[in-house]
């Protein structure tokens, strides 16, 4: 028993040295995988470079105009399209004939005037596709209609329900 | 206490102790004997081996512990791959919304050492497969060379270098190397300029820029809205095709930063292949060419009588009679014959009446008020390509007449431009930049005129569309004004009369110009459709027009009503004598 120490101390060097060699050379493993992580990374850091490259020539803004002449009806926004006060918003009308893909200029209900009918809307040249609906006259733009000023969209949208549910009912009769 | 227990356990198993003192122990009685003197040196000999020996086991022991758990110490590693940023790439080039402009893409260039091709044939005859642009004949003449490195082709696509790799050809290897590419090639060509092959630039922003571009690796953000830049290309092409000019220029500048949104020079070049088209295709018509511009300087004109108090908007000439000086006579290109207030001589683009007026004015006024404008130095723009305006020396009094319809002093369109954001802006001269300013306040300028000043030319300018020269560029809601130019260009001695330089600059929307646009057509010939004319109004309004019409949605500005009040208010103009109102639309004149 009086070399126990001596064998204990050998085998906690023996131990010691034993994981030192076994973290060691986990160390350089791990290593190893982290410059191949690094490198994957440079890799796929230069992969986005060239995609965002790629990105950029697909967008190129002549190439989208073409494909979109190509394979939709639409075109630049036109003044006439747009809206920019939240009274001019005109209120969807079911039943006038969907145009797919082809805005429409604004045809707004107001209160006291007679809606357009179908027959009439189905003349407008924006029925066929691609063509561009035509400019309205100035006079024709939202400020210069003869709306009520002020008028609230609750005001609008209550009369064109009166006006679906009178539909309703003739339809009914 | 432990020792000598020790001594005491090898004495008793027979073994001899190592070292041993003289005079204790069994031997100290015998200490002259040379056997014993002899025994006792070699032990103190094997005593210090056993310690040299010790001592270079613990120096292995310790440097191994030292190479094993402390790395090694002071020996160098392998070079690993520390950091995951791309190693210092030149900068890339955006534009203002970050679409790229320019950028580097590491490439992979096919080279071949014919040295190692089994069969040249059969290698080029797969290559030639594969890359569809390179020659069979050319391809098989370098893999049979006796050089021992050939190129093949540089800059490979990442699916051609994996479709070459996977040809798994002996003898043909790639080269890493970097390159610029140009996402919208010509499109951008003149602002964004081009390399050589060792990266370093040699035109437009890219040579501008060097410095910035190698050391800094962020994005250069530029100006330039390269939607509205393709738009302005497009439309400029059709004219010039239409037209059959030689050539355009097109600008789109806001006028309240100075920041050019688009610049367009055509014919124009791929910065990919610089040395591709002719020589003319290089030239930046926007900054590097200067024109006499024509009636646009009736803008500058109109400002500085008004501005200097020179005359008043109820002020006026008889414009019946042509002026003559020496051997040339100033006519209008279409005669009124009558007296014309100075709105109408705006309007109708009166050469006669624009001279009267910077004689009323005079020489030094008129040379002040140009320099205010900046239209007498060179402006301040981040290209290596920009001229001196060509000024007139000596100045004599047939310069101050001429200029005052806008011959005799050339100037660059990116001049031009910034001349008449200060007229539209409220007065203020911003230098012109193709670098993205910061939003908020905007830069400082110098005033060139007062307010008012700035507020009656606009109110002026949006008359010679409403009912002067410029009618075919109103883009309905846009509240688009402007000015025609159309200028002869100088030939030989004279002016030819034949060779027009057509132009056409507008602001919108006049009621807070946001927008100065510019194009000008370059000895454009006159169509049917124009009935012959090749002017400004009939040329290049149009275009400008449908420049304005399609980039007001992109910029974000709305089309208002052109007939509510409160704009006819604000874009009313008093013109005494019996000028036309306002809204009555006139056939388009020129000049």
């Amino acid at each position: 028993m009086i070399r126990s120490p001596i064998f204990v101390w050998g085998l906690l060097v023996a131990a010691a040295v034993g994981v030192l060699f076994y973290t060691s050379h986990q160390t350089e493993e791990l290593e190893a995988e982290l410059e191949a992580r690094h490198r994957a990374v440079i890799a796929e850091r230069e992969a986005i470079r060239v995609l965002r490259a790629e990105w950029a020539y697909l967008n190129e803004p002549g190439r989208l105009r073409d494909l979109a002449r190509q394979h939709t009806p639409l075109g630049p926004a036109m003044p006439i399209q747009i809206i920019n006060r939240p009274g001019d918003v005109p209120i969807a009308l079911p039943g006038l004939g969907a145009l797919p893909g082809v805005p429409v200029p604004a045809r707004k209900p107001l209160p006291g005037v007679e809606l357009s009918t179908e027959s009439e809307l189905a003349s407008t040249p924006a029925d066929r596709p691609g063509v561009v609906p035509p400019h309205r006259p100035a006079a024709a733009m939202p400020h210069s209609a003869p709306a009520e000023p002020g008028t609230p969209l609750q005001a609008l949208l209550a009369n064109f329900r009166a006006q679906q549910s009178a539909e309703q009912t003739g339809a009914g009769q | 206490m432990r020792a000598r227990s020790r001594r005491r356990d090898d004495t008793r198993q027979g073994v001899l102790p190592l070292i041993v003192r003289p005079g204790r122990g069994a031997a100290s009685g015998r200490k002259d004997d040379p056997a014993e003197r002899a025994l006792e040196l070699g032990r103190r000999r094997l005593a210090i081996t056993g310690v040299l020996f010790l001592l270079a086991f613990l120096a292995v022991g310790g440097r191994l512990v030292d190479v094993a758990a402390m790395g090694g110490g002071g020996e160098p590693r392998a070079p690993g791959i520390a950091a995951t940023e791309l190693p210092g790439l030149r900068a890339d080039i955006v534009d203002r919304n970050g679409e790229i402009l320019a950028t580097t893409l590491p490439t992979a260039s096919l080279y071949a050492d014919p040295g190692l091709v089994i069969d040249p044939v059969e290698a080029a005859e797969m290559l030639v497969a594969v890359l569809p642009d390179l020659d069979y004949e050319t391809v098989l003449a370098a893999l049979r060379s006796d050089r021992r490195f050939v190129w093949l082709r540089r800059g490979l696509t990442p699916s051609e270098h994996h479709q070459v790799n996977r040809l798994g050809l002996p003898g043909i290897a790639f080269q890493n190397e970097e390159r610029r590419y140009y996402p919208f090639g010509p499109l951008t060509g003149h602002v964004v300029g081009f390399t050589d092959v060792d990266g370093q630039g040699l035109a437009g922003i890219e040579k501008s820029m060097d410095r910035r571009l190698r050391t800094d690796g962020e994005p250069l953000r530029l100006s330039i809205d390269v939607r509205v830049q393709s738009l302005l290309h497009r439309e400029l092409q059709a004219a010039i095709d239409e037209f059959s000019a030689i050539g355009g220029a097109g600008l789109v500048m806001d006028a309240n930063t100075g920041e050019i949104v688009a610049m367009v020079s055509l014919p124009d070049f791929s910065p990919a292949r610089p040395d591709a088209g002719p020589d003319t295709a290089r030239f930046n018509r926007t900054t590097l060419g200067v024109y006499e511009m024509g009636s646009t300087f009736k803008i500058f004109n109109t400002a500085m009588v008004l501005d200097s108090g020179a005359m008043t908007m109820e002020d006026g000439f008889d414009t019946t009679d042509p002026i003559r000086i020496g051997r040339y006579i100033i006519n209008d290109y279409h005669p009124e014959q009558r007296w014309l207030s100075v709105p109408e001589i705006f309007m109708h683009s009166s050469n006669i009446g624009s001279v009267h007026m910077a004689l009323a004015a005079g020489t030094r006024t008129q040379q002040d008020y140009l320099d205010r404008f900046g239209l007498m130095r060179m402006p301040a723009l981040e290209l290596p390509e920009v001229a001196m305006p060509m000024v007139p020396h000596p100045w004599r009094e047939i310069n101050t007449m001429t200029i005052a319809f806008g011959h005799g002093l050339a100037v660059s369109p990116v001049q031009l431009a910034g001349a008449v954001s200060t007229a539209v802006n409220g007065g203020v001269l911003r230098s012109p930049t193709l670098l993205a300013r910061d939003a908020g306040a905007p830069p400082a300028g110098i005033r060139a005129i007062s307010e008012q000043t700035s507020d009656t030319l606009r109110r002026l300018m949006r008359l010679a569309v409403l009912s002067g020269t410029g009618a075919h560029a109103d883009a309905e809601g846009y509240l688009v004004g402007g000015k025609t130019g159309t200028a002869e260009k100088a030939q030989g001695n004279g002016y030819s009369r034949r060779a027009l330089l057509s132009s056409f600059v507008a602001a919108f929307p006049m009621t807070s110009p946001e927008y100065v646009v510019f194009a000008m057509l370059d000895e454009p010939q006159g169509t049917e459709r124009t009935f012959g004319y090749a002017t400004g109004g009939w040329v290049a309004a149009p275009l400008v027009g449908r420049v304005i019409e399609q980039m007001g949605p992109m910029v974000g500005i709305a089309p208002v009503d052109p007939n509510a009040p409160e704009i006819q208010e604000a874009m009313h103009v008093d013109l005494p004598g019996d000028g036309n109102a306002p809204g009555t639309a006139l056939a388009a004149y020129a000049n």
